[in-house]
């Protein structure tokens, strides 16, 4: 399915494998009279189906970066580019399809991320049919999900008589219904209890393991550890960007040396 | 080790192999398994100290093997172990003391200091995610060792953060 905008719309990666690229990135906020950089000179690249997250402290311009990121705000300046094509002065319009095909998004707000009117199935499905799935196969990815995210007996209901928490799972389902090429998540496990944040991790690793590029904002640093790659912000800069070292060669941290 | 192995034989007499073997089938990948010579190292000296003792038993066509046994002492030993609290792990922090003396005496910069220690946490985070994928669901003990050193992890990488923002 090729759109006429830009080859982002196909969420395709650049030819060097880059499915997003940012360079100097900067978001800047009115406040008091003055300017708050929230982001400064962000500088990225990820990789087709790389899973990144981005950690640092609150207030260090992790959520602000996903949002620009995402479409939601747009950058004060600098660049950045999905699978190749300039992204960030892409008209409203071109985000809403990007959103729809190739880039899920998946913001903190819960209320946002669902239609009120529809059941907890019919928001996971309704992305799926729009991408121009048929109604079978629709049902089946949202079978698929809900089960995997412990919402397979919620399916009927509306999203109001859900818990904050199983609406956030159900917002992710909707996020990935369509297997997006780049799926942004701003704290997918943020409030969730231990099962629900254990669905959650397997989801995005199963999202992964099929190919899919994660971009991930997280204060917890165990969601983190399942990343490729971490990077940590800083007063909105990035103060820190590697990957996680392969295991194997490393002691276990014990409580404590046990031996005498 | 030692109290460890105390332990073990207030349960029953064993054989330094046998020991080796319940510790880590008890505690699963993610206790640091001692090798057999340390067990025999410390078995002598528990003996060496009278609270344990050793006792040849022959055994067809191998050599004799060791079978030890709590001794009084060692009972009473194991016993006072038990009663006390244990400390936390983290009562004396050496990337702490690193990190306010280090830099102060121009060896090193406050950020790369960080950064490498929050790197290492990830790569022992990670190691402990594949140990758990390697754990048996129903090993209950096993996932809970490994549980407890994640969450000391996480409080770990948290403090890291605030040590950044209060430092830097």
């Amino acid at each position: 399915m090729r759109s006429p905008a830009p080859a982002a719309l196909g969420g395709t990666a650049g030819d060097d494998g880059v499915l997003l690229r940012t360079r100097d990135l900067v978001k800047e906020y009115p406040a008091n009279g003055g300017l708050v950089r929230a982001v400064r000179e962000v500088s990225l690249d990820v990789g087709q189906g790389e899973f990144i997250a981005i950690m640092g402290p609150s207030g260090s311009g992790k959520s602000t970066l996903l949002k620009v990121l995402g479409g939601l705000e747009r950058a004060t300046s600098g660049r950045f580019w999905l699978g190749g094509a300039r992204a960030d002065n892409l008209s409203p319009g071109d985000w809403a399809r990007l959103r729809r095909r190739g880039v899920g998004v998946v913001f903190q707000s819960q209320v946002a991320n669902l239609v009120s009117t529809m059941t907890i199935g019919e928001n996971v499905e309704l992305p799926a049919v729009i991408a121009g799935a048929s109604a079978r196969q629709a049902r089946a990815r949202r079978a698929e999900l809900l089960e995997e995210l412990g919402l397979a007996d919620k399916a009927g209901l509306l999203p109001a008589l859900l818990s904050g928490g199983q609406q956030q799972k159900a917002a992710l389902a909707r996020a990935v219904v369509n297997r997006p090429r780049l799926l942004l998540a701003d704290e997918p496990t943020g409030n969730l209890d231990s099962t629900s944040t254990t669905e959650v991790l397997k989801l995005l690793r199963h999202a992964h393991a099929d190919g899919q590029a994660i971009v991930m904002v997280t204060h917890d640093g165990r969601v983190a550890s399942h990343a490729d790659r971490i990077v940590n912000l800083f007063d909105g800069m990035v103060c820190d960007d590697a990957p996680i070292a392969p295991p194997g060669r490393l002691p276990v941290p014990g409580p404590s040396p046990v031996w005498d | 080790m030692r109290q460890h192995l105390l332990a073990l034989l207030a349960k029953e007499p064993a054989h330094g192999y046998e020991l080796k073997l319940a510790l880590e089938q008890t505690f699963g990948a993610a206790y640091p398994s001692p090798n057999i010579g340390q067990i025999y190292v410390t078995l002598k000296r528990l003996e060496a100290d009278g609270l344990v003792r050793g006792e040849d038993v022959a055994q067809d066509s191998r050599p004799n093997k060791k079978v030890y046994d709590l001794t009084p002492a060692g009972r009473d030993a194991v016993a006072a172990w038990v009663d006390e609290p244990s400390d936390g792990p983290r009562i004396r922090d050496d990337f702490f003391i690193k990190l306010v003396l280090a830099p102060r005496a121009g060896l090193a910069d406050r950020m790369e200091l960080i950064n490498r220690q929050r790197r290492h946490y990830y790569a022992q985070l990670r190691h402990l995610n594949d140990l758990a994928d390697d754990t048996d669901s129903h090993d209950v003990t096993a996932l809970l060792l490994i549980d407890g050193q994640v969450r000391h992890l996480q409080a770990d990488l948290d403090w890291l953060q605030r040590c950044q923002e209060e430092l830097l």
